[in-house]
């Protein structure tokens, strides 16, 4: 690689040297000036910082997109509970016993990504220890539900274009290959089955499917977490299908009935349905009461209660030329006893008590997003204001049939038809007890864990580019 | 660099990180644009290494070693922007623009068309050495110190980054040449 042996080299050296766009320093250094007085050095490795909740600001609730509903990550097994956490003596390979099925756990450890490795790290003590590392770039680590295994994306380039998805132990011992390399991380969306044998995803990657445009059906497959045997396609293309267009580990778990996840539910563009994984039947299924034959009506984000006896879903009026929130709604899993819940409900608690959804509020400063939690039984609602992030949404086109935002009106959330970029959180969860709710800002460094009774929020200690997954353990 | 500049910086100085940042952001965002080709990506890029670079100011022991290690807060910067971008981009990835450029009959011109379009099938690591090696001109060591990778690992991405750049420049020149035959 010596300069000048390669008549390539002049050619490069000059077309590199000729600047081909306007470059703006000066207004690159205005922003980060004004900044520095929010932006605290950091003058200690390790510290555990307490943020005061931000204050309240006027709130405009209003409608999440369908699709950026979507890309918020749920995972129906997650969990931090940092303060009163148990040490479980480092990583290791997982608890001795297993957690409960369903329903809250104890809190183990934590896994997340940082720089294309995966860590895992003890709440009780703070350390992290890199468990997968090397040249590829690993993301997304997800805890199995028994918190034995370590389930994360695999891309053999940082733009993840050719992914793969990788199961490991606890540990980071016996790394396996369950999804083989060759596919387009975008719209590859994997979870664990609620029993932790293996891994769904929403590809049907045996056929060469590269990537599921957003809004548009998928088919669901399972593949054994060990490794072994062909994978399975599970259902038929789901219109609606978990995942359209978003990366890494969504929502497919909470469409699988709890405990044994052979029921999906799943929907048309005007209609729900059941989906037996046994005997590949489906049978319709109506919200008694709620007018669900109305053809404007555009049901979305299907998750089961924890018990599996419940199911929550979000519905819009799909009538031209704008799309419009509807709201949440809850009925029993034959149907029964439909109503609405309230403006929003993307996550079950693990108790099934309460729901929370991520608010989109315009704001005079800039708009915010924040998570909100939904108490079940009386469908009262309360903003978590220590989750409030300013968002950004970058260029200026918005999804088609969406229009213009009005006067006021919030943008968080809504995505750019030009540059396809929004900011506000990588991911957000709740905590296996319930106690709390943790999540990442985008381009944060540092994730947050806010106490769902108290509001008070601390500053996690690990720097990631993930939100953080935990480990379930059984009860304390 | 100012080395006095870099340790008031680090206790704190805004004013001095000021001066450091105004030395620091044009040569961050040209070194940026060329890795990501994209302005805006680089601009964003641009402002979380210097935000970066401002909040890790007090852990950087060796002020001498400033530069590099500074080089490397932007790399990470240009690939958290290259990740975040393909996240939210992918589905609506358009393709180059070409069109005008292949209208005008300069042959440098055409050249560069068909550099940009070779460059950015590069993956981005290999984008980055061969900004930092021959746009920058920093030595592979240097380079290495930036990445923190092993002198070899920087030869040896060097070494396929342009290899992948002529393969990309031969197979763009085919449907022209194999055109030309034809008519």
């Amino acid at each position: 690689v010596t300069r000048g042996h390669d008549p390539l080299i002049p050619v490069v050296e000059s077309w590199l040297a000729t600047a081909d766009a306007p470059e703006d320093p000066i207004g690159v250094l205005d922003r980060v000036v004004a900044r520095l007085g929010d932006t605290p050095q950091r003058r200690f490795a390790w510290a555990m910082g307490r943020q005061p909740a931000l204050a309240r600001t006027p709130a405009m609730h209003l409608l999440v997109p369908v699709a950026v509903a979507a890309a918020i990550v749920v995972t129906a097994f997650l969990g931090l509970r940092l303060l009163l956490a148990p040490s479980v003596g480092g990583p290791g390979p997982g608890p001795d016993t297993p957690p409960p099925a369903i329903g809250p756990a104890g809190n183990g450890l934590v896994v997340f990504s940082r720089d294309g490795d995966i860590y895992i790290a003890d709440p009780a003590t703070g350390e992290a220890t890199a468990i997968v590392s090397g040249p590829d770039t690993d993301s997304l680590p997800l805890f199995s539900p028994d918190g034995t295994r370590i389930a994360f994306l695999r891309g053999a380039d940082p733009l993840f274009t050719d992914a793969s998805v990788v199961v490991v132990r606890a540990d980071g011992s016996d790394p396996t290959v369950v999804i083989p390399s060759g596919y387009d991380a975008y719209g590859l969306n994997f979870t664990w089955t609620p029993d932790s044998h293996a891994i769904l995803v929403n590809h049907d990657f045996r056929g060469g499917l590269q990537s599921t445009p957003v809004g548009t059906s998928g088919k669901l497959s399972l593949v054994a977490a060990s490794g072994a045997g062909e994978p399975q396609i599970l259902t038929p293309p789901l219109p609606y299908a978990p995942g359209g267009g978003y990366f890494g580990n969504v929502q497919v778990a909470p469409m699988f009935r709890p405990p044994d996840g052979q029921t999906v539910v799943s929907a048309t563009q005007r209609s729900l349905f059941l989906w037996d994984l046994g005997s590949q039947t489906e049978t319709p299924l109506v919200p008694i009461g709620l007018g669900i034959d109305d053809p404007v009506f555009s049901p979305w984000d299907l998750v089961w209660s924890p018990d599996g006896s419940r199911i929550a879903f979000s519905a819009g009026d799909g009538s031209e030329p704008k799309w419009e929130w509807l709201g949440t709604f809850l009925m029993n899993a034959d149907g029964s006893d439909a109503r609405r819940l309230g403006d929003g409900g993307s996550q079950w608690s693990p108790d099934g008590t309460q729901m929370a959804y991520q608010d989109c509020r315009w704001d005079p400063e800039g708009d915010m997003s924040g998570i909100v939690i939904v108490d079940v039984a009386t469908g009262a609602e309360r903003t978590l204001e220590g989750t409030s992030v300013f968002t950004k949404t970058e260029g200026t086109g918005r999804p088609a049939g969406y229009g213009e935002p009005a006067p006021g009106e919030a943008v968080c959330g809504w995505w750019s038809t030009d540059t396809g970029r929004a900011w506000d959180y990588e991911g957000w969860s709740w905590t296996p007890d319930g106690r709390s709710i943790v999540f990442l800002e985008t381009n944060g460094e540092r994730p947050r864990m806010v106490d769902v009774q108290t509001g008070e929020v601390t500053e996690l200690p690990w720097i990631a580019d993930s939100s953080p997954s935990w480990q379930r353990i059984p009860l304390p | 660099m100012d080395a006095d500049l870099v340790m008031r910086a680090q206790h704190g100085d805004k004013e001095a990180f000021t001066r450091l940042a105004g030395e620091l952001s044009p040569p961050f965002l040209s070194v940026a644009h060329r890795i990501l080709r994209d302005i805006g990506q680089a601009e964003d890029a641009t402002q979380q290494a210097l935000l970066n670079v401002w909040q890790r100011l007090p852990q950087l022991r060796d002020p001498e070693r400033f530069e590099a290690w500074s080089y490397r807060l932007l790399v990470r910067a240009c690939y958290d922007e290259a990740r975040r971008a393909s996240r939210w981009a992918a589905p609506l990835r358009m393709l180059p623009t070409g069109g005008a450029w292949i209208a005008d009959a300069s042959g440098l011109v055409i050249d560069r068309d068909q550099l940009e379009r070779a460059f950015r099938r590069l993956s981005i690591e290999h984008r980055t050495v061969v900004v930092l090696r021959h746009y920058q001109h920093l030595s592979l060591e240097e380079v290495a110190a930036a990445l923190e990778l092993p002198i070899g690992t920087v030869a040896s991405r060097l070494h396929y980054a342009l290899r992948e750049l002529r393969a990309a420049l031969e197979a763009d020149a085919r449907p022209a040449e194999a055109q030309e035959v034809v008519s």
